[in-house]
């Protein structure tokens, strides 16, 4: 057996040996997959959304001669968000202050532009930037739809009915004011009654033939045009099923951030403890004299993160799969042997920087605090987008938490996953490689 | 090298940490068969000369003539074991990293040595601090070394596992070795050792045989025997200086 791998034998030995550090490394990922798990499914949760009814609309809405359950609709818009009935101010004053995400304001006079046919009334939506952004705008967008629909249907139904007065008779309204009809039907037959009193050889027979088929003509051509104003109004029927399709905006960052933040933290930890270790044990010097030189120690330390970095890893996207599952997001299981790579080449770069820490401090408690103090900056560092600070993200590109999101965001979720995947995971291999020569620098200046 | 060129040697070995000097120059030759005691109170250096020696430090001054790090067996004064491996396993690490030629008889052979019995595979955490010092020392010896250097190495040792550690160290000679080690233990330098290497705050106080140092120390006038006659030669030499 190689010193490499008898060194990384041994730590893994020490690893499993050690049961309240490896209590953490298996609670650790269940209970961060309990809180993504947790987020997924908050995504199936109602988000708040104001509703101000400037126009005070009542549940049912007469527009003419007809009338539409604007209630109903709202009632099924707030199947899918939680609708809270507030007024303008303070409907603004929830959304700055976080308590709503979005506000849907139907402006006074809504109705009586509704009513004039001239000009199309317009809901307002109010958002500020928020994960729910996308899904209030498609949200609203149904609402608008189903209300357009909804009065639509109602002027059809109600054109429908004039062209059956038109052909069978009866009353009709418009305008305020109501109309009898004899209708086409009465008027053939009616016809057909005077053309039977009529003597056989009167000329008046084949004018009143004419009309009779005019009106029969007129009938059928009515029909007709009734199913084909009902087929203009719904060109295309679009039947709603319920899908088990990833949310992809906040799932895959969560669970990309997640990856990432978890090895962050357990794998820099690791290296620093790891090779502060051998210093505690007092047997650097022992296995310095052994033939184990620094590099050799260093890479094993390295290829140990890797390692642990795959497994724990693993061991969160399948928690996270099942989370996933389990909220009805669903999960991407056959993107998880892509995680391998870039999982292993975080746990190579964020070792490597521990072993840094490990390299520089004089012992357990001082390299875990250091680690600490490292890891979280890089990490915030990391969450701020470029938009916000172009330095911040320049400076995260030297640092292993931001390829490592890319790579896991782009394994997991990017419809071409590999060359994102591996180009990210080249990235963070070049800098487990610079961090591991400043390492071993270190090393040589401080832990002999 | 020569039947009669040391198997290790120093000359004007000198260290300092900073500005201040806390060893030297030192002149120091090992032989073979070679047992030397390096004596001197707290601090007087005596763990800077082994480490400088076995090539785990590097001296301010002066230079140090010693074979190859592999036949130099070293025990610290600190137990150097991984403290969740058992002993067994320890020996079988640094065996295997050493590239010991014939890792399983040398190991049935330190096994003996260390007389742990069941003891031997249980964790060294759970070992009592005399067998782990017997696993420190034997892990030192690991591959034969012609030199072996040692510090205070039976500090946790009971009369009977001291005893035991001498014979060990006495093959080290029967191979054609030579051992040095640091001591508090005036009686021990006494049987164990034929040369003494005295320090007091970092100078060479004394190098020579035993009993010369002894005669020179005044230990057959001292009332209270050895231990009161190094206590005199060391505040002697301090007063001279």
């Amino acid at each position: 057996m190689s010193r490499f791998a008898l060194l990384l034998r041994k730590d893994l030995l020490l690893l499993a040996r050690s049961r309240p550090l490896l209590a953490v490394l298996i609670v650790y990922p269940l209970v961060l997959s309990l809180l993504v798990g947790g987020l997924l499914g908050g995504q199936g949760g109602r988000p708040r959304v104001a509703f101000v009814n400037e126009d005070d609309i009542p549940n049912v809405v007469h527009i003419g001669d007809r009338s539409f359950d604007f209630g109903r609709i709202v009632r099924q818009a707030g199947k899918r968000v939680e609708l809270v009935n507030l007024t303008l101010p303070r409907a603004r004053r929830a959304l700055d202050d976080g308590d709503v995400v979005a506000v849907i304001i139907v402006p006074r006079g809504f109705i009586a532009e509704l009513s004039s046919l001239i000009a199309s009334p317009e809901v307002e939506l109010l958002t500020n930037r928020n994960a729910y952004e996308e899904r209030i705008l498609r949200e609203t967008q149904a609402f608008v739809y189903t209300l357009n629909s909804e009065v639509q249907t109602e002027y059809i139904r109600s054109n429908s009915h004039f062209l059956d007065v038109l052909v069978s008779g009866g009353t009709a309204r418009a305008l305020g004011r109501t109309y009898h009809v004899l209708g086409l039907d009465a008027t053939r037959k009616r016809i057909q009654a005077v053309e039977a009193g009529l003597p056989s050889d009167s000329p008046a027979r084949a004018q009143l033939d004419s009309v009779t088929a005019f009106a029969v003509q007129a009938s059928a051509a009515l029909g007709l045009a009734h199913q084909a104003l009902a087929a203009t109004a719904h060109p295309i029927g679009l039947v709603q099923r319920s899908t088990r399709g990833r949310s992809y905006l906040l799932g895959s960052q969560v669970q990309s951030y997640g990856l990432a933040i978890s090895l962050a933290f357990v794998t820099l930890l690791l290296g620093a403890a790891v090779l502060t270790l051998e210093r505690d044990e007092n047997v650097l010097a022992r296995l310095l004299r052994s033939g184990a030189g620094p590099a050799l120690l260093l890479a094993e330390k390295i290829a140990l993160c890797a390692i642990v970095g795959c497994v724990l890893g693993l061991l969160l996207a399948l928690g996270f799969g099942v989370a996933a599952e389990i909220s009805s997001s669903g999960a991407a299981w056959a993107r998880i042997p892509l995680l391998l790579v870039p999982l292993a080449a975080t746990g190579a770069a964020f070792g490597a920087l521990g072993c840094a820490v490990g390299a520089a401090t004089r012992d357990l408690r001082a390299s875990s605090l250091v680690g600490v103090a490292l890891v979280t900056p890089i990490v915030l560092v990391g969450l701020v987008p470029r938009q916000v600070s172009p330095l911040a993200a320049d400076i995260s590109e030297l640092l292993p938490f931001a390829p490592a999101t890319r790579a896991f965001g782009a394994a997991l979720f990017d419809a071409a996953p590999l060359s994102t995947a591996l180009a990210g995971s080249g990235h963070l291999l070049w800098l487990a490689a610079a961090l591991g020569a400043a390492s071993l620098g270190l090393f040589r200046r401080f832990a002999r | 090298m020569s039947a009669d060129a040391p198997l290790i040697a120093c000359a004007g070995l000198t260290k300092r940490f900073g500005r201040r000097q806390v060893l030297g120059p030192v002149d120091l030759a090992l032989h073979a068969g070679d047992r030397l005691a390096l004596l001197g109170p707290n601090g007087a250096g005596k763990t800077t000369l082994l480490s400088l020696l076995a090539g785990s430090a590097e001296p301010s001054e002066g230079s140090v003539q010693r074979p190859d790090l592999r036949e130099i067996g070293v025990v610290p004064q600190r137990l150097a074991l991984y403290r969740r491996l058992s002993a067994r396993e320890n020996l079988e690490l640094f065996a295997r990293l050493a590239r010991v030629p014939e890792p399983e008889a040398e190991l049935a052979e330190l096994a003996a040595a260390v007389a742990l019995g069941d003891a031997l595979d249980r964790p060294v955490e759970r070992l009592s601090l005399g067998q782990a010092q017997r696993v420190n020392v034997a892990i030192g010896l690991l591959g034969r070394p012609r030199v072996v250097l040692l510090d205070e190495p039976t500090a946790a040792l009971d009369p009977g596992h001291r005893l035991a550690l001498w014979s060990m160290l006495e093959r080290v000679n029967e191979r054609g070795g030579a051992f040095a080690f640091a001591t508090q233990n005036v009686e021990e330098a006494r049987l164990a050792a034929d040369r003494v290497l005295v320090l007091v705050d970092g100078r060479a106080a004394y190098a020579g045989p035993q009993e010369a140092f002894w005669q020179e120390a005044g230990a057959a006038d001292a009332a209270g025997g050895h231990e009161r006659a190094f206590v005199a030669f060391v505040e002697r030499t301090r007063s001279a200086a």
